[in-house]
């Protein structure tokens, strides 16, 4: 597997020598080593807790709840772990899974524990890493972090940029709960045309779509969803029309309204605080990022984000009525009309008003003003 | 610049006298990321026809979008009532300006009262670009900045 950013091992890689690997995307890239603590090598720690294929019950608790109380009840082979996220894991044979969750359900309802969401995941990998002896497995993981984390700089920096309140001092610790989560899951037996997965080698994997989970889980799926969403949309528009996307545009793409899509965009704003984040209003010429938008709650934003696009409809309609390209000489525009409309709806002029400045008979006055009406009438114009 | 060039000929016009003219107001409504692209096409687009009388009528901004509006003269009033050559061009050029900067939104508004706070800010950029000390597309630029 290639490194995305590797800060810590200079100078390139020969193709033909023993570091080579081809990697997925045809590239030449560096083989990961295998870690070695205390002398022996990962294979061989590993070894301690082998690869199983089990089902996965899955939940949480209102109260604290200690799950080994619960194993020996089971009555089946169960083991468990637990991960940073706090909730409790059980892992049964594979097949196993749904008996287990209702003697699970009714051990908490018989115990009076409060149990919440149980699930099951069927066919997982599994570790149970509780039978590698003494310190080994702290020691692996730390190597593991110590070995990832200088060459993984844009992962950690896409984690500080996208969620609020981590700070770079704080992802070491993060990267040391993410690789020990993500321990038992590690299946060794994955053969690809560079041999076996090694365990920094599945971790890279892993951690490639972290900042992506982590900021789903802090902001929830709909929010990063919609962020996603609107960063391509707006690609797309500037791919294809070389300008900044409108918000109609946006909306379209997002299949909602322009009021909804601001209230998304406000949504995304106000939870997540992405310092990147870019918005409707993106940036100024010279590059310089904007404040987002706020909106105060009595302003009706449809209607503000639509008006001018609806003004503009109008204008073209009326000046498809007061110009004919297909005409020629004089009949080909129509000034006296255009002078009638515009007097008449922007100046707020009565109809002898309107004759009155444009030097004319108000019936004159009033037949140019009902030709354009007509015409726009016939525009099917809203 | 056009709308620079054209700020001396509407002067003009305050001393036409008997010969009326009407002004139509037009604005673009570019977002702010797109209002320094709108300010330099427009003026593009206006330095091809000099013909029709310009000027820069109110600078101002709303929630998301920068509003320029510019006063094209579509005429006398007798050229006007007989469709005679000025008064057709002005419907050339508006026609012109609602097709190709149709990107921001061209659309027909009343011009603002003069003593208002965006046609107080379109003269006084218009000054500032008289003597020198500002361009209308860094007007529009810093207004899209500031909002």
């Amino acid at each position: 597997m290639d490194l995305p950013l590797d800060e810590g091992e200079p100078g390139a890689v020969e193709p033909g020598s023993d570091d080579a690997i081809v990697t997925s995307t045809n590239r030449i890239g560096r083989r990961v080593p295998n870690l070695v603590v205390d002398g022996r090598d990962e294979t061989e720690i590993l070894a301690y807790a082998p690869a199983m294929v089990c089902d996965r019950v899955h939940w949480d608790t209102v109260d604290d709840f200690d799950v080994t109380r619960l194993l020996p009840d089971l009555g089946m082979e169960a083991y468990t772990r637990r991960w940073s996220d706090g909730q409790h894991r059980v892992w049964v044979p594979e097949g196993s899974g749904y008996e287990a969750r209702e003697r699970i359900r009714a051990w908490c309802d018989e115990h009076e524990v409060e149990a919440v969401n149980l699930r099951v995941e069927a066919g997982v990998p599994f570790r149970d890493l509780d039978r590698i002896p003494g310190t080994l497995l702290p020691d692996l993981l730390a190597a593991a972090v110590d070995w990832l984390y200088p060459r993984l700089y844009a992962i950690r920096r896409k984690l500080v940029a996208d969620l609020d309140l981590i700070d770079d001092q704080d992802v070491r610790s993060m990267m040391y709960l993410f690789v020990s989560d993500h321990a038992d899951r590690y299946d060794a037996g994955r053969e690809g045309r560079n041999g076996t997965l090694n365990f920094l080698a599945f971790m890279i994997g892993k951690l490639r779509t972290w900042p992506q989970d982590a900021a789903r889980n802090a902001y929830g799926r709909g929010v990063v969803g919609d962020r996603l969403a609107l960063a391509k949309a707006a690609d797309v528009i500037a791919a294809t029309e070389q300008r900044p996307a409108t918000e109609e545009e946006l909306a379209a793409a997002l299949k909602t309204s322009v009021t909804d899509l601001r209230r998304r965009e406000q949504a995304i704003a106000a939870l997540s605080g992405m310092r990147n984040y870019q918005s409707i209003v993106s940036s100024s010429g010279d590059g310089e990022l904007l404040d987002t938008v706020e909106v105060a709650d009595d302003v009706d934003v449809e209607f503000d984000a639509t008006q001018h696009a609806r003004n503009a409809q109008l204008t073209r309609a009326i000046m498809s009525a007061v110009n004919d390209p297909a005409s020629s000489g004089r009949r080909a525009q129509d000034p006296l009309a255009l002078a009638a409309v515009y007097l008449s709806f922007w100046e707020d002029l009565s109809r002898p008003e309107v004759a009155r400045e444009l030097d004319v008979l108000p019936k004159t006055a009033a037949a140019a003003v009902a030709r354009v009406l007509d015409s726009v009438a016939s525009s099917g114009l809203q | 610049m056009s709308i620079e060039r054209t700020a001396e000929a509407a002067s003009l016009h305050e001393f036409a006298g008997l010969r009326r003219e009407l002004e139509l107001g037009l604005r673009l409504a570019p977002t702010r990321a797109g209002s320094a692209a709108a300010a330099k096409a427009l003026a593009a687009f206006l330095d091809e026809d000099p013909q029709v009388p310009v000027r820069l009528a109110g600078l101002t901004a709303d929630s998301s979008r920068v509003l320029i509006t510019i006063a094209v003269t579509l005429g006398s009033v007798d050229d006007i009532k007989v469709a005679g050559a000025a008064s057709r061009a002005g419907v050339l050029l508006i026609q012109r300006i609602v097709d190709e900067l149709a990107a921001y939104d061209p659309a027909f508004v009343t011009l603002p009262d003069p003593s208002s706070t965006e046609a107080r800010m379109a003269a006084h950029v218009m000054a500032a670009a008289g003597a020198g000390r500002m361009t209308v597309l860094s007007a529009v630029t810093r207004l899209a900045a500031v909002g």
